[in-house]
């Protein structure tokens, strides 16, 4: 009798490697079937397995079966109809002769190179280029202040003829601020190269939300949301106060009326309407904002309707206004 | 430069040491030292959990004599580059889930062929156990809430029998509610109700906090 330590194995296991499937039936290899061994071969293998499917050896193995019950300790096989068992080792009986390591090695290599080429999302240059952005901002802000406040510090115009008790402001001090003043030069005209990226680019890789909020909204929307990804996952309710998250959660203490919009308002025809209708228009404008960000996150091309279809909810809105309000001698 | 009771690992005074795989290049910025006419890098605890729990009188011989090793949420590689030239000899699987982190890992094992990445969610680990096999040591130290059970799911999936491990349980990355030796406790239950036998425990302070390092063996 085994201890509680050593179980008994399964009747039948299913056993996978990088060299193939086996079936193992009461401890003795019953059906061995190998994959090729050149590397091609086996990164093929390897693609499938990290993708969660069958590799040809197991399916080759799970034909011949034909249904009877076996064990595994590979959770791959499990909706194929095998049992999860955590008594099966993965174990190959006796002196399995295992195929030269590098050769496995250099697969698993050359799968990673590929794998990272395919994960690798060239959209987040966007998205750093975008922050670039609003770092930029935050630091112009900091020294146009520092600037200001330096520049008003120059001595006042000594009256003529009176000799100044003032010592002189030391040279070198003067030319750190014109330094400084070159330094703020440079990061407008970086702010302006950044920004002509990303119009450039944007259409290209969001193209729908380009098109519907022009390329600097959408890509401060973008930046503001962490990205094509996280915005194409929030609501168009989101959306509308996206930018706007201190009066939202003013509101929601209870202090103050919901905003209507937050970076939207920078799109045109929301800040040229009337008060009355930039919530309704904000409204509208988010919920096709949603859309395209989700057309976007897929890689959907440029789909026309979403534009038309805001312009004439925009229209409508205006007509409802010169419908509800009696002609007046100002109009 | 003197040897320590964990193999590969050298120490002097409180630094260790490993033998450098690619002499002239540091991973990262850590010291290299010449010794005997051989060269050394410098493990760097506060960088490396492990080289913290080593200081903190971790078991001798942890890894003696292992002849595989599966690494689970390798980063950008700096602790598994340390792993795998203490143990030369071994086959390291790193599995990393962040694209971002996994180029300079790969660029990493370019030069160390012993060092095997693989870009896969340790939370699956069904999809990577065929290439890892039955290894003899399981180290782990991922950021994620269900830490004890990745463990022990991988623990069942590719260590050997009587295999050991290392699980490096990031306690705020479970939850932030519970005050840390409840936290603990249940992540040993778990552990221990997977017929993992816990070896040694500790505290990594003052390198990493609010970070315990489980012994283990399968």
């Amino acid at each position: 009798m085994t201890g509680p330590s050593e179980p008994l194995p399964p009747r039948r296991e299913i056993v996978t490697t990088w060299f193939g499937a086996f079936l193992v039936e009461e401890g003795r290899l019953v059906q061995a079937e190998r994959a090729p061994l050149d590397p091609a071969a086996l990164a093929e293998r390897i693609d499938l397995r990290r993708a969660g499917r069958l590799v040809p050896e197991e399916e080759r193995i799970l034909e011949r079966l034909g249904g009877l019950a076996a064990a595994t300790s590979d959770r791959r096989l499990v909706p194929h109809g095998v049992t999860l068992d955590p008594r099966a080792r993965g174990e190959l009986p006796g002196a399995e002769a295992e195929p030269p390591v590098e050769l496995h090695r250099a697969a698993l290599r050359s799968a990673a190179v590929r794998a990272l080429d395919a994960a690798w999302d060239p959209s987040i240059h966007i998205e750093e280029a975008i922050r670039a952005q609003e770092d930029l901002d935050r630091v112009q802000n900091l020294v146009a202040e520092r600037l200001t406040s330096w520049a008003g510090r120059d001595p006042p115009d000594a009256p003529e003829g009176t000799p100044t008790p003032r010592s002189p402001v030391d040279p070198a001090l003067l030319e750190g601020r014109a330094a400084l003043e070159r330094l703020a030069g440079e990061i407008r005209s970086t702010h302006d190269r950044l920004a002509a990226a990303i119009e450039e680019t944007l259409p290209r890789r969001a193209p729908n939300l380009s098109a519907l909020l022009g390329p600097d909204l959408a890509a401060r929307l973008l930046a503001r949301a962490g990205g094509i990804a996280r915005l194409s996952r929030l609501p168009a309710g989101t959306i509308q106060v996206l930018g706007a998250e201190r009066a939202f959660f003013e509101h929601l203490r209870g202090r103050a009326p919901p905003p209507r919009h937050g970076l939207l308002f920078l799109h045109p025809r929301i800040q040229s309407a009337p008060r009355s209708e930039r919530g309704k228009l904000a409204r509208a404008l988010a919920g096709k904002a949603a859309i395209a960000a989700r057309l976007d996150a897929s890689g959907a091309p440029l789909h026309p309707d979403l534009r038309t279809a805001f312009d004439a909810r925009a229209t409508q809105v205006r007509s409802q206004r010169l419908a509800r309000r009696p002609p007046s001698n100002r109009r | 430069m003197d040897v320590t009771e964990w193999a590969g690992v050298y120490r002097e005074g409180r630094q260790l040491y490993t033998r450098n795989a690619v002499p002239g290049r540091p991973v990262h910025d850590e010291e290299l030292r010449r010794a005997d006419g051989l060269e050394y890098r410098a493990w760097d605890p506060f960088r490396s959990k492990l080289a913290a729990y080593l200081l903190h009188a971790a078991p001798p011989g942890l890894w003696n004599g292992c002849r595989s090793v599966l690494y689970l949420g390798g980063a950008h590689g700096t602790t598994a580059s340390h792993l795998a030239e203490a143990l030369p000899e071994a086959t390291v699987y790193v599995v990393e889930k962040s694209p971002t982190s996994f180029a300079p890992l790969l660029r990493l094992s370019r030069d160390r062929p012993s060092l095997v990445p693989i870009l896969a969610d340790a939370q699956l680990p069904e999809r990577y156990a065929a290439d890892v096999g039955r290894v003899d040591f399981l180290y782990q130290d991922v950021a994620q809430r269900q830490q004890a059970a990745i463990f022990v799911e991988n623990a069942r999936a590719c260590l050997a029998r009587s295999g050991r491990g290392l699980l490096m349980l990031k306690v705020r990355s479970v939850t932030q509610r519970q005050p840390a030796p409840v936290i603990l406790r249940s992540a040993r239950s778990t552990l221990t109700s997977a017929r993992l036998a816990v070896l040694h425990e500790s505290g990594l302070a003052p390198f990493s906090q609010e970070h315990v390092a489980i012994s283990i063996r399968g």
